[in-house]
């Protein structure tokens, strides 16, 4: 037997009439008026992981729309990833919400910015927020960064800050935030890579 | 697109263990099949015709709970494929046991009777054919050699050679059956599938199988897999009228295939070749979209459409 031979088939309304449906008297008139009727619905299915923790868990993220160019997709269910070896389909409580969580209208969708000492929140653009936030970077490691120890040795060292990664990152992200982080001195780092 | 899952106790270790590769054809395969064409019919467009294939199930069921053993004389050919990992009861490469003849000739008898007029002749012609003629039919159909093949025959003797098939992958040891790569065909005989099912509850909760057009075993593969070229990318999947649909159709954007995928965890009656059928207007409306169908349903065959004569 060939391993390889495919075999495709145009199973189309245009030739009912040479079908063994057809061919044993059976009418195929009513069901060809009938799909005249229909629209065909598009959705499509999308592996993802669980944004919540270091378990990582797989997700099927259900949305629709085809992904052309123009069209609007939305999601529309997100289930457990039943072939994934870490959670074989199954969600924690947080990660059953996720739904809600993706359309929630609390959920932050632009940088903001709280003042010391204040009580509100100003929305401000990502040129911005990240000025903000490697000026504090560079004023803290000025500050703080330990080039040797008692002992003379040189250890370069930055240990007021920390850094929390994303559950969801791949391997290749891994390795670029692990660059990042210790090419600063940054000893605190979580990865979250634990699974 | 199931209600989320919670666990009670004692069930997170059922997801702890390896995934079920197989699954062998059910003892009840045939009349659960009746059962579902019947509940399907009544409102159905097609009802006529699903009502003679329900009938027909009902035949096979009794013809597959007659069937005795059969004889092992392969069982050597059979142990030489499972190690080279071919699909050790692969539907050609050996003779098939004649009692199979006796099958279709049995059916085309049994059924004539809830089959159209237009039909019996068919049915007359299965029941007197000879031996050679239902042996090169049955070559024929196995290989899709479709200019071949008598469509309007091929109906009956699909069935009887599923019933066979069903018998022989039910009295086999499935352990150590090598995983099909690609996964397009079934690793137990080498058919083609006639649609995928998501199943229900156990330790194969939301996994889904393809079940084999022949021998109705059931085997892994991951979703959001083309079924074909093994595709993980930008799989559509469409529906007739309604995107949550429990029947939709998984589609490639490299290979322009689709086959079906039944949720049983939307709706745990699904069966896959009763309800292939009676979601025809989903493959005609794939059709214009133009994608080509990779299942096979030997109770629906389309002849080929005939050479085209040159200019």
């Amino acid at each position: 037997m060939e391993l390889s031979r495919r075999h495709f088939f145009k199973v189309c309304a245009a030739g009912a009439g040479s079908t063994s449906l057809a061919m044993l008297g059976f009418s195929p008139a009513e069901a060809l008026a009938e799909v005249r009727t229909f629209k065909l619905a598009h959705t499509t299915e999308t592996r993802s992981t669980c944004p919540y923790c270091s378990v990582s868990c797989g997700l099927i993220v259900y949305s629709l729309g085809d992904r052309a160019k123009n069209a609007r997709s939305e999601i529309i269910h997100i289930e457990g990833d039943p072939d994934h070896p870490v959670n074989r389909g199954t969600l924690c409580p947080k990660g059953a919400g996720l739904l809600d969580f993706v359309h929630s209208e609390n959920r932050l969708r632009h940088p903001e910015y709280r003042a010391a000492g204040s009580s509100e929140w100003q929305r401000i653009s990502w040129d911005e927020a990240f000025t903000r936030i490697a000026r504090h970077m560079k004023d803290d490691r000025d500050a703080n960064f330990i080039r040797r120890n008692e002992s003379g040795q040189t250890v370069n060292r930055w240990l007021t800050t920390g850094m929390l990664a994303s559950s969801a990152a791949s391997n290749e992200t891994g390795w670029l935030t692990v660059k990042m982080a210790r090419s600063l001195g940054i000893v605190s780092l979580d990865t979250q890579a634990r699974i | 697109m199931s209600a989320p899952k919670i666990l009670q106790p004692g069930e997170i270790e059922a997801f702890s263990s390896a995934i079920p590769q197989l699954h062998p054809p059910a003892a009840d395969l045939f009349r659960a099949r009746a059962g579902r064409l019947r509940r399907i019919a009544p409102d159905h467009s097609l009802a006529a015709y699903l009502g003679f294939i329900a009938a027909i199930a009902d035949c096979q069921q009794s013809l597959l709970e007659g069937l005795s053993d059969l004889p092992e004389a392969a069982s050597r050919h059979i142990e030489r494929r499972r190690e080279h990992g071919l699909p050790p009861l692969a539907i050609d490469g050996w003779p098939r046991d004649p009692v199979w003849r006796g099958l279709a000739r049995t059916l085309a008898t049994e059924v004539a009777g809830d089959a159209p007029a237009q039909a019996q002749a068919v049915m007359d012609r299965i029941a007197g054919s000879s031996d050679d003629w239902l042996e090169d039919q049955a070559s024929a159909l196995l290989a899709l050699d479709l200019a071949r093949v008598d469509i309007a025959a091929s109906t009956i003797i699909g069935a009887a050679l599923q019933v066979y098939w069903v018998r022989l992958a039910r009295g086999f040891d499935p352990t150590g059956v090598a995983r099909p790569d690609p996964p397009r065909l079934c690793p137990v005989c080498g058919a083609h599938p006639v649609a995928s099912v998501v199943h229900m509850g156990g330790t194969d909760d939301a996994l889904r199988y393809l079940v084999c057009s022949l021998c109705a075993s059931h085997w892994y593969l991951e979703r959001v897999k083309c079924s074909n070229c093994a595709n993980t990318r930008d799989l559509g999947y469409h529906a007739v009228e309604n995107p949550k649909s429990a029947i939709r159709a998984e589609s490639c954007p490299d290979c322009h295939s689709y086959l079906k995928v039944l949720y049983r965890n939307l709706l745990p009656e699904l069966d896959p070749t009763a309800d292939d059928l009676g979601s025809l207007a989903l493959d005609w409306l794939m059709s214009d979209e133009g994608y080509a169908r990779s299942g096979v349903n030997l109770m629906l065959l389309q002849a080929a459409p005939a050479p085209r004569e040159a200019h």
